[in-house]
């Protein structure tokens, strides 16, 4: 038995628990990826958000294979090489022998890419996307494998050849175009320049993935994850065993219930991470539905704030201008009194000036300030309305957990209690009548 | 011997691996925490501000206003002086202050339309908003932080360092139930 056998169970058990540990990765993201509302470009709020929109910009790249313009790429150049290796070994007969082997591969000889700033614009309006430090899943845009005589070869790629090259190289390049159809899951914070929000990257923040997939893909691929690491793990556990048992010289047969009890104890030990995953999800889901809750007031309150504010602006210039449109009248009689042919000032001339300085103050003025009261008042019930709608989604998908199986099993280790949504009174379900008379 | 000594060993090394884990969650949970109280601090610099700014802004364009109705008041009324004036000495002094004012005037409508205090109201509506914004996404900036810190000492294992050291829920940011509902808008 060689020195390293009884090491090998171990390292097979450690290696599984880090399988474990992936697995239950995935299942977190999926989990904040199926719990996660989508909103809306303007009712995005300071926090996790997910949207999803065009990616925009105002000056987008153009890739360097393909040429197409982009908002991110990113490019490889791979030479293939091809060796025979003469060796020398012992063989069961304890005679010296030789052999030759011929091994191939890809080097990479060039790479590179850009990614810049962009908007993800959707029906509503658009939001600034910082990539940097965000997990991209890009679109192939680009694959083609050629020799050297393809102009392509040198024109892309490095001069010279590596050692033992075959002269053939494999182009490919991944990016985001313009107009690109985007998913993006990150964290939200305020813009330093302008009073708006952007998704950049925090360090703090569980996820930030910005993907040409859509959700359901999204989900799925983490849900793929999941099972795929737990079962890797299982194997990698059991197989453990089993490379020791072989080492050792014992029929893997024979030790069958040894390893159906170390797939059990792997197994125990995946549900048991399971549950502190769901449970960890949970109470995080439940803080994020008060901090929707929370959302809604503070647009609640600047509504509360602002509005009446807003409406005596417009009642003071309607003063304003009313005062102005009485001296105005008051101008053009008196313009209007001055007999002509009298001698003195020639009011006729100034008359002239006056009915001007008369047109460049048209009544309407005014129109404009009652527009600017008009398109808040809309923005803000706007903001309100998204912002209940996001409550509404968000406890709803808490109050799903709370129920299905089997998270429901684990809802009252946290102590979680339902969330009840947001609904119409009656006499605002009823519809509205307009008036315009007293 | 040595083996015991060995397995003490490693079990000191396990006992500091797991104190300065531990270390680790209580100094997260420190961090966020004042991040909270940090974002409470950062909603009031912006109230501040609303309280210093926006009567400044409402009083410049009252000013403002006051100073176009007067332009236009002296335009009447060295109007009105110019038809009454009698002696010809009168009527030449009175017909330099019309056209004085109405220069004045005129220069305002044509040459500066973007000093008509029409303007300085729309600017003061603009500014009530983004100020407003302003508040707003700092209470968002706090709710997002309470959140964080919130759910930090929620999960496990976090829960049992942060009920051990005293950590406490934070508050979110409430509006009373009385400012909840729609203002009126009337004219």
């Amino acid at each position: 038995m060689s020195d390293f056998a009884p090491f090998i169970p171990w390292i097979g058990t450690v290696l599984g628990v880090l399988c474990i540990l992936g697995s239950l990765r995935s299942g977190k993201r999926k989990r904040l990826v199926d719990d996660t509302p989508t909103s809306k470009t303007t009712g995005v709020f300071i926090g996790l958000v997910e949207v999803k929109g065009s990616a925009e910009a105002a000056q987008p790249l153009i890739s360097f294979l393909a040429e197409r313009t982009c908002l991110h790429y990113s490019w490889s150049v791979e030479e293939h090489w091809r060796r025979t290796v003469t060796e020398t070994y012992t063989d069961k007969d304890g005679r010296t022998r030789t052999r030759t082997r011929v091994e191939t591969g890809w080097t990479t000889v060039a790479n590179g890419g850009e990614t810049i700033p962009f908007y993800l614009k959707d029906d509503l309006g658009a939001i600034l996307v910082r990539p940097d430090g965000a997990e991209i899943e890009a679109q192939q845009i680009f694959a083609r494998t050629c020799g050297a005589g393809d102009p392509l070869y040198y024109a892309k790629g490095p001069p010279g050849a590596i050692m033992n090259s075959t002269f053939t190289r494999r182009f490919t390049e991944t990016g985001i175009s313009l107009h690109a159809p985007l998913y993006v899951m990150g964290q939200s914070r305020e813009r330093q320049d302008v009073v708006a929000p952007e998704i950049a990257q925090d360090k703090a923040a569980p996820m930030f993935l910005i993907s040409v997939r859509s959700e359901e893909q999204v989900s799925r691929g983490f849900a793929w994850a999941y099972w795929l690491w737990g079962f890797f793990g299982l194997a990698l556990a059991i197989a453990g065993f089993v490379i020791r048992d072989a080492e050792a010289g014992l029929d893997p047969g024979t030790r069958l219930l040894g390893y159906v009890l170390a797939g059990f104890g792997f197994i125990l030990a995946w549900i048991l991470g399971w549950v502190w995953m769901v449970f960890n999800s949970l109470v995080g889901l439940r803080q994020r539905v008060r901090q929707a809750w929370a959302t809604l007031d503070v647009q609640l309150k600047r509504r509360h704030d602002l509005i009446p504010n807003l409406v005596k602006v417009v009642q003071g210039l309607r003063d304003h201008e009313s005062n102005l449109q009485t001296e105005l009248a008051e101008l053009r009689s008196q313009a209007d009194a001055t007999p002509p042919g009298v001698a003195g000032p020639d009011f006729r001339g100034l008359a002239r000036m006056t009915i001007g300085i008369a047109e460049r103050y048209p009544e309407l003025k005014a129109q404009e300030s009652f527009l600017e009261l008009q398109r808040e008042l809309v923005n803000t019930e706007q903001r309100i309305a998204l912002a209940r709608g996001y409550f509404n989604e968000i406890a709803t998908f808490y109050n799903t957990r709370l129920e299905i199986i089997p998270d429901r099993f684990v809802a009252p280790i946290a102590r979680l209690r339902p969330q009840p949504l947001l609904a119409a009174t009656d006499f605002e379900r009823a519809p509205v009548e307009v008036q315009f008379a007293e | 011997m040595t083996a015991i000594l060995l397995v003490l060993g490693i079990l000191l090394g396990l006992a500091l691996l797991v104190g300065l884990w531990l270390v680790g969650i209580y100094n997260g949970l420190v961090r966020l925490r004042q991040a909270v109280k940090n974002a409470w601090a950062q909603i009031d610099v912006q109230l501040k501000r609303r309280h210093d700014l926006i009567p400044n802004l409402v009083n410049t364009v009252k000013g403002y206003a006051a100073h176009e109705k007067d332009t236009f008041e002296r335009v009447v009324n060295a109007r009105a002086k110019a038809t009454s004036a009698t002696l010809p000495a009168d009527k030449i002094k009175a017909e330099g202050e019309l056209t004085a004012a109405l220069g004045k005037l005129l220069m305002v409508a044509e040459a500066y339309p973007e000093l008509k205090a029409n303007t300085n109201f729309l600017q003061l509506q603009g500014d009530l908003t983004s100020t407003e914004d302003r508040i707003a996404l700092s209470r968002q900036t706090y709710n997002d932080a309470v959140t964080r810190y919130n759910t930090d000492i929620q999960v496990f294992p976090n829960v049992v360092v942060a009920g051990l050291m005293g950590f406490k829920e934070e508050p979110l940011f409430e509006t009373p139930a009385e400012q909840r509902e729609a203002p009126q808008v009337q004219f």
